[in-house]
């Protein structure tokens, strides 16, 4: 059994009331890092047959009040990244500081962090006013105070009326919006949260998004958000971490991860890419000139040093391609034709490529619609190509 | 196909009858007026019965058996909850092994667990006592309090225990406060087989006491081996009579 450690109240809690109701301030800790973690390994069963390198060698760092989620496919070690934070899992090697403590060697609950956990984890045995109750409770809160809070935290997700009922008497909208309350309620400076939106339906995971954003908003509190949609991670988060099979791919805001993705990966799992080889044919001040098989020249700025000769990826959203006809500039051959509702989307073929484009209807900017079998030119409008060495 | 057959409906009830029939037999034998084991012959009497409530033997042996079933029992229930709550915490890579080591009494045969409580319980001169007595079927009885609590634990969430750790409770209080109240039903499972199997152990019973401590199987023994006493067949009416009440109650329940 693992030795309790007492601390009298072992965890920093945000110093203000955080009432998300009108009026009241937001905590803040302006330019403070709220999770780093350094050259962070973790080998699952290390020394056995089944050794699993979960993640290897990650270097991230959180700020303060920031809403970062942690995207990536299945499997690639989100969760683990979590687990390590929470405290539930020990690291491999590296280190991992929350608020600039050394925290590696902390049980979980002497960590100032909560969790909403995937399956929600409510206690099956207590009402949902004694589930919001327990941290607080634990905390050694008077009761007073344990009641006024559960009451605010109850208003806060509207679960007012089901106080009294028990977990397994709920719907899945209705245990996320306690496991929520719960895990807000001893006021953490940070929230993990893991996938706690996969459970519910397209409508409610909507509705949830704008809430759970403007909480994050009000409370102050950072949200470490773990996600495999994408969407959901460009629709909420301050700052987007990209993860594949256990690599950090790319830390940024929503618009650097969508408009500059650094590799094959990121260029293709967020949104939709069209993904082109290309021979790099001369570079002049930053710009390179780029050899399409099949196409032809085309021009990118490129960041990194490349060489004559060296093949590179190109990467252009179907968007932000431009067909037209009668320019006699005619290579793309149209091979099917989708109707989206909002948008129509074109495949291409062009050469040996094969292309998406998609275009809003209604003839904006010279957009006219095509048919399969037509045969149109292509264009990239201006900044639209990224250079990718990997 | 076979719907309500009632082939179907006469074969379970002829092997019910069957199975039945050795626990019904002894009814009318408890019946008898005469001082020893019969068939009553015309003349029936209760003086068995009242013969129960002897406080030097029947009733005595009653109390015996009561008393180390409810002390063994608790035991082995919170001794099995303590290993099992280890075990599903810790999940040690020797976990299979542990388990394994703590059914063993159920495979080794009685009489091999009993010679060794006998030495055992002589070299610690609690031979024959209550204490010893009660230490001896914990030992039996674990096993099957062991295999009810790993059962509700193999049911229980995990991230429930994660949970109650990352609201700020300790190890103890999570344990307290999380997983013992969700595996109360195999916590009572695990106490009522205990209690059951403590009051009707006999082969190790038979060798670990019996002269100054004498559960009620031992005294049924005696009896059937020595005195032919008809109250045997009165106790094992009664007993008859509690299991059917116990299991009727259980089934009331549901
Ligand atoms: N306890 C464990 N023992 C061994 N391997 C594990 C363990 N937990 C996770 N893994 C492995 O580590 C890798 C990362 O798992 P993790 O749970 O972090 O993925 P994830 O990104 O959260 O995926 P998902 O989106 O499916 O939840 C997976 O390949 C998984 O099989
Ligand atoms: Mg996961």
């Amino acid at each position: 059994m693992q030795r309790a450690i007492k601390h009298p109240d072992p965890r920093p809690r945000a110093e203000s009331n955080i009432v998300p109701m009108a009026g009241s301030d937001p905590v803040r800790h302006p330019n403070s890092v709220a999770a780093e973690v350094r050259n962070l390994r973790k080998t699952y069963n290390a020394g056995t047959p089944h050794a699993h390198e979960a993640l290897k060698d990650v270097d991230l760092s959180i700020r303060a009040n920031e809403f970062f989620t942690l995207l990536g496919p299945s499997g690639c070690g989100k969760t683990t990244l979590l687990r390590i934070l929470g405290g539930f899992e020990m690291l491999t090697s590296g280190t991992c500081r929350i608020f600039g403590e050394d925290v590696s060697r902390l049980p979980p609950e002497a960590r100032p962090v909560n969790t909403v956990f995937q399956q929600y984890a409510l206690f099956p045995h207590m009402t949902v006013r004694r589930n919001i109750a327990f941290g607080l409770e634990m905390l050694g809160k008077p009761r007073a105070e344990v009641e006024s809070t559960v009451e605010r935290m109850l208003d806060l997700v509207h679960m007012t009326d089901y106080a009294d009922r028990r977990p397994d008497t709920m719907s899945g909208g209705q245990r996320q919006r306690v496991a929520l309350a719960r895990a807000l309620a001893p006021q953490p400076k940070l929230l993990l949260l893991d996938e706690p939106l996969s459970a519910l339906d397209l409508k409610l995971r909507q509705k949830m998004r704008l809430e759970l954003k403007s909480l994050q908003r009000e409370t102050g509190i950072t949200f470490i958000f773990v996600t495999h949609d994408q969407e959901e991670a460009l629709a909420m988060s301050d700052r987007v971490a990209v993860i594949s099979n256990g690599h950090l791919q790319q830390v940024g805001t929503p618009e650097d991860i969508y408009e500059q993705p650094q590799s094959r990966f990121v260029a293709d799992f967020i949104g939709e890419s069209n993904l082109i080889e290309a021979k790099v044919a001369g570079v002049t001040g930053g710009e390179a000139s780029l050899d399409i098989e099949g196409f032809g020249k085309v021009h990118a700025p490129v960041a990194e040093r490349v060489e004559d000769g060296q093949k590179v990826w190109l990467s252009i959203r179907p968007e932000r391609l431009v067909l037209g006809s009668g320019d006699g500039q005619e290579r793309a051959k149209v091979t099917d034709r989708t109707y989206l509702g909002n948008a129509v989307e074109y495949h291409l073929h062009v050469g040996e490529h094969a292309l998406t484009a998609r275009s809003p209807r209604g003839g904006l900017r010279g957009r006219q619609d095509f048919a399969p079998g037509d045969v149109v030119s292509v264009g990239f409008e201006p900044g639209s190509i990224k250079v990718l060495l990997s | 196909m076979f719907g309500k057959s009632r082939l179907g409906g006469f074969l379970a009830g002829a092997s019910g009858l069957f199975l039945l029939l050795p626990l019904v037999a002894v009814i009318p034998f408890s019946f008898t007026a005469k001082r020893f084991l019969s068939m009553p012959d015309g003349e029936y009497s209760l003086r068995h019965y009242v013969a129960i409530f002897d406080p030097d033997t029947w009733l005595a042996s009653i109390g015996t058996s009561t008393l180390v079933a409810l002390l063994s029992s608790v035991i082995a229930t919170a001794l099995a909850a303590a290993f099992g709550i280890g075990i599903w915490l810790r999940r040690p890579a020797s976990g299979r092994f542990l388990i394994g080591l703590v059914l063993l009494p159920i495979i080794v045969p009685p009489v091999t667990s009993a010679v060794a409580l006998y030495f055992l319980l002589a070299q610690i001169g609690l031979l024959d006592t209550v204490p010893g007595l009660v230490l001896s079927h914990v030992v039996m009885i674990v096993p099957f309090a062991v295999i009810a609590i790993l059962g509700a634990l193999s049911r229980l969430d995990r991230n429930l225990e994660l949970a109650a750790r990352n609201l700020g409770a300790s190890q103890m209080q999570s344990i307290i406060m999380v997983i013992l109240p969700n595996i109360r039903f195999g916590l009572f499972a695990a106490w009522f087989v205990s209690l059951v199997m403590s009051w009707e152990e006999s082969s190790v019973t038979l060798f670990v006491s019996g002269v100054n401590v004498i559960t009620l199987p031992k005294r049924i023994w005696d009896n059937l081996r020595l005195d032919l006493d008809p109250a045997v067949a009165a106790i094992s009416v009664i007993m008859i009579l509690a299991t059917t009440l116990v299991i009727l109650l259980r089934k009331s329940e549901t």
